[in-house]
């Protein structure tokens, strides 16, 4: 699979609010920022598959944009991201949502 | 062997940036009894903006050398940030004993203020040209909020504070340490007292980071002259080195409170607790505290309680970022490598007046680059 494939995917699993991920079939391990080649074990052996859309925040900031972060999902990846909601803290369970930013629809992370 | 060294620090330099280059240079070649035909090799580094504004230099070394009237038979350009000054004395040093070139320049630094004025970095330099690409999964990451680098940074402080129980006031003991060293130094830009209120009631620029934590971008070139003799100086050279590289993003990391320095110092952490002082890259509070516990001087997760209970001037328990850091001299062009080294240097050759390290017999320097996780080099300098 090429890179922009990898690309052209993601973009259509945002719009049905959906989370992406990479999954490598030789080694087991997920990742998220697309490449067409396992990061862990240089297998090009991948497949395209669905989170379950919840996470973690393994570790957040406030600044004048808002809380930003990374969140790590179940599945053995993680992603930096976005977080709203209220009690924004290391530990907290999030939900994954989707809006436009800067043009692209995006995942979120949301403290219900 | 360095025979000479020099810096050409400003808070704001009203001039171009060859300026600049040309002021180092000449103080290092008097240092070292050379002048600039004598110099047969070249090596630096390129950050966009910090050249006069420019956001690429095509064959940079070039425009450069023929500028200041250089002609080495060997150039080298070392891009990753902070520490690539450190990497280029170790490599500088092997070059000369394999009689590759005689003296060796090495030239970093630029002019950060004009970036500074713009309110960006030049790690968020892509907002102001989109041109510049920081990563290759583009949208992915640069649509979001982030403030490159210092909210990468926060993530970590903040990290560090869950898992260990560290504090915004250890945080701010280190800043306050460091100050009174910079007091001491008669060199630094940033002087006068600072308490810790004063630290922890600075503007939270993305918590838990306060403006007093972070590194204020400056102008200024290094200038280190690297020989086949040590000319007036005393006969230093690298006696321990390691240097570490990883490209994972931090959400692809396990524990990002375990940065390269781990990797570049494992094969010599007895040797650097048997320095005599510590020069360890201070681009913002926190990742002094993660080389402190990351090189082994103090225990995982202990750094916030050993700052605390223990004084880092030139006469304490653990002298450390003697001159002050780069929080107090101002970070040249975003990359404190050089300000490591310029200190240590003072140091080691007894040149540090009312604030000298007592017996300087071997330093730890240890630099940072592409934030607080990409890069690290390890050095230790002695006789």
């Amino acid at each position: 699979m090429k890179v922009d494939d990898l690309y052209n995917e993601y973009d259509k699993i945002f719009a049905s609010n959906k989370m992406p991920f990479i999954k490598c079939k030789t080694c087991d391990k997920a990742y998220y920022y697309p490449r067409n080649v396992c990061p862990f074990c240089g297998s090009s052996n991948i497949e395209i598959m669905i989170s379950s859309g919840t996470g973690e925040i393994y570790s957040c900031t406030e600044f004048k944009g808002g809380f930003y972060g990374i969140i790590k999902f179940p599945e053995g990846f993680g992603a930096y991201m976005n977080i709203d909601g209220d009690n924004i803290v290391i530990g907290r369970n999030v939900i994954i949502k989707f809006r436009e930013i800067g043009g692209k629809i995006l995942p979120y992370a949301y403290v219900d | 062997m360095i025979s000479g060294f020099a810096e050409a620090v400003y808070k704001n330099y009203n001039g171009s940036v060859y300026d600049l280059m040309d002021e180092a240079l000449g103080k290092a070649l008097e240092m070292a009894g050379l002048e600039r035909k004598d110099l047969d090799g070249f090596m630096t580094t390129f950050l966009p903006g910090v050249f006069d504004g420019n956001i690429y230099m095509h064959f940079f070394p070039d425009q450069i050398c023929g500028y200041l009237g250089i002609t080495p038979k060997y150039i080298d350009s070392l891009d990753y940030g902070g520490p690539s000054v450190l990497s280029a004395l170790w490599r500088a040093e092997r070059l000369i004993k394999d009689g590759v070139a005689e003296n060796i320049l090495l030239l970093f630094g630029g002019k950060g203020s004009d970036v500074r004025k713009r309110k960006q970095t030049v790690d968020s330099f892509e907002k102001l040209y989109p041109e510049i690409t920081n990563t290759p999964y583009r949208h992915l990451i640069n649509l979001y909020n982030s403030m490159n680098p210092v909210s990468d940074y926060a993530l970590v402080a903040e990290r560090h504070k869950k898992i260990y129980g560290s504090t915004d006031t250890q945080r701010a003991e280190l800043i306050v340490k460091q100050r009174k060293n910079a007091n001491r130094s008669g060199y630094a830009m940033f002087t006068g007292e600072l308490s810790l209120e004063d630290v922890l009631n600075s503007p939270v620029i993305s918590s838990p980071l306060h403006l007093l934590e972070i590194v204020y971008p400056v102008d200024g070139f290094h200038a280190f002259i690297v020989s086949n003799k040590p000319g007036k100086l005393r006969g230093i050279r690298i006696q321990n080195y390691g240097e570490a590289h990883q490209s994972f993003l931090p959400p692809e990391i396990d524990d990002i409170t375990l940065t390269p320095a781990a990797e570049s110092t494992k094969n010599f952490r007895r040797e650097i607790a048997k320095c005599d002082f510590y020069e360890l890259y201070d681009s913002f509070s926190i990742t002094v505290m993660l080389q402190l516990e990351n090189t082994g001087i103090v225990p995982k997760g202990q750094s916030g309680k050993f700052i605390e209970k223990n004084s880092i001037s030139v006469d304490g328990d653990l002298p450390l970022n003697t001159g002050g850091g780069s929080i107090n001299r101002g970070q040249p062009a975003y990359m404190s490598g050089s300000v490591l080294l310029y200190e240590a240097l003072l140091q080691m050759n007894e040149m540090a007046d009312g604030n000298q390290v007592k017996s300087p017999g071997k330093v730890f320097i240890n630099g940072i680059g592409g934030w607080y996780r990409n890069h690290s080099v390890s050095l230790i300098l002695g006789d």
